[in-house]
C-alpha cells in the first residue's frame, strides 16, 4: 500500500488537496493529503517489471552474443545475440506503449481496458527461444 | 492498434470472449507475475548453460545433468506461465476463485535436485 507520507512531490504533480482528479472518489487515496496519483502505482510497477524483464533478455542475449562465437569460431554466431538485445528493446518500447495505454487506473472498479496479450506471448516465446538454443548450445559441447 | 476494438478481437480470444472487465490492478498484478516467471526462467538457463560453460572442476557427468535439469525447467517453465496467466486472467474476468498452483513446490524441488547433483558434483570430482 501507498506510504501514508506519500504527500507532496509524491509523483504527477498531484499536491496536497488534489481532489478533483476525475474517476477518482474523494477519499479513495491513502493519507491525509488527497488521493494518490494512482491508487497503488499499479500501471507503473507494471512496467518497471516489463523493464526487468527487457534488460534480463538483454542480458542473456549480450553474454550469448560473447559466448557463441567464442565456442564455435565463426562471426556469423554473433547473430542471435544481437537479435535478442534487439527483441530486449522492443519489449521495453512496446511495454512503455502499452503502459500509456491504460493510464490512469482509477481507484477502484474497472479502468481501461485490459490490452490483448500478445507482448505477454511473445514474451513467452523468446524465453522458450532462449532456453531451446541453450539446450542445443550445452548438448553440441557433449557430441 | 487495436485499443478500441470489441473484446473478441484481443489477444487470446480464449480469455477475452470470457466474463467482462476485472478490476484493472488484479489484472496488472497478473502481469507482472507472468513477468516474473519469465524472469525466473531466464535464470534457470543462464544458470544451466554457466554451469556447463565456464569450466569448472566437477564430476562431468552430474555438471551436465544439473545442467540439462536447469535448461529444460526453465525452457518449460515460459509455456506454463502462459497458461497460467491465462487460467488467472479468466477467473478474474468471470469472477470466479483464484486457482491453486503447485508449480512453485515444483520448482522448488526442482532447485533442490539441481543443488544436490551440484554438490556430488563437487564432492565426486
Amino acid at each position: 500500500m501507498t506510504a501514508p507520507g506519500a504527500g507532496p512531490g509524491a509523483g504527477a504533480g498531484a499536491g496536497p488537496g488534489a481532489g478533483a482528479r476525475p474517476g477518482i472518489p474523494p477519499g479513495a487515496g491513502t493519507g491525509p493529503a488527497g488521493p494518490a496519483p494512482a491508487p497503488g502505482l499499479q500501471p507503473e510497477r507494471t512496467e518497471l517489471a516489463w523493464r526487468r524483464t527487457a534488460l534480463a533478455v538483454a542480458a542473456v542475449s549480450l553474454l550469448g552474443a560473447r559466448l557463441l562465437p567464442a565456442l564455435f569460431g565463426h562471426a556469423v554466431w554473433l547473430l542471435p545475440g544481437l537479435v535478442g538485445t534487439g527483441l530486449a528493446g522492443y519489449l521495453w518500447i512496446a511495454a512503455r506503449r502499452r503502459h500509456a495505454r491504460r493510464t490512469p487506473v482509477p481507484a477502484r472498479g474497472p479502468g481501461p481496458d485490459t490490452p490483448g496479450a500478445g507482448l505477454l506471448a511473445l514474451t513467452g516465446a523468446v524465453g522458450v527461444a532462449i532456453g531451446l538454443g541453450a539446450l542445443a548450445v550445452v548438448i553440441s559441447l557433449h557430441v | 492498434m487495436s485499443e478500441v476494438a470489441g473484446a473478441g478481437r484481443r489477444f487470446p480470444g480464449s480469455v477475452f470472449r470470457v466474463g467482462s472487465e476485472p478490476d484493472a490492478r488484479f489484472s496488472l498484478a497478473n502481469e507482472r507475475t507472468f513477468l516474473a516467471w519469465i524472469r525466473t526462467s531466464l535464470a534457470l538457463v543462464a544458470g544451466g548453460v554457466a554451469l556447463e560453460t565456464l569450466g569448472l572442476d566437477m564430476q562431468p557427468g552430474l555438471r551436465l545433468a544439473a545442467s540439462i535439469v536447469l535448461i529444460v525447467s526453465g525452457t518449460l517453465l515460459p509455456l506454463i506461465a502462459w497458461a497460467w496467466w491465462m487460467r488467472i486472467e479468466r477467473a478474474l474476468r468471470s469472477g470466479s476463485p483464484l486457482p491453486a498452483t503447485i508449480v512453485g513446490v515444483v520448482l522448488a524441488g526442482v532447485v533442490a535436485v539441481v543443488g544436490v547433483l551440484v554438490l556430488l558434483g563437487v564432492l565426486l570430482r
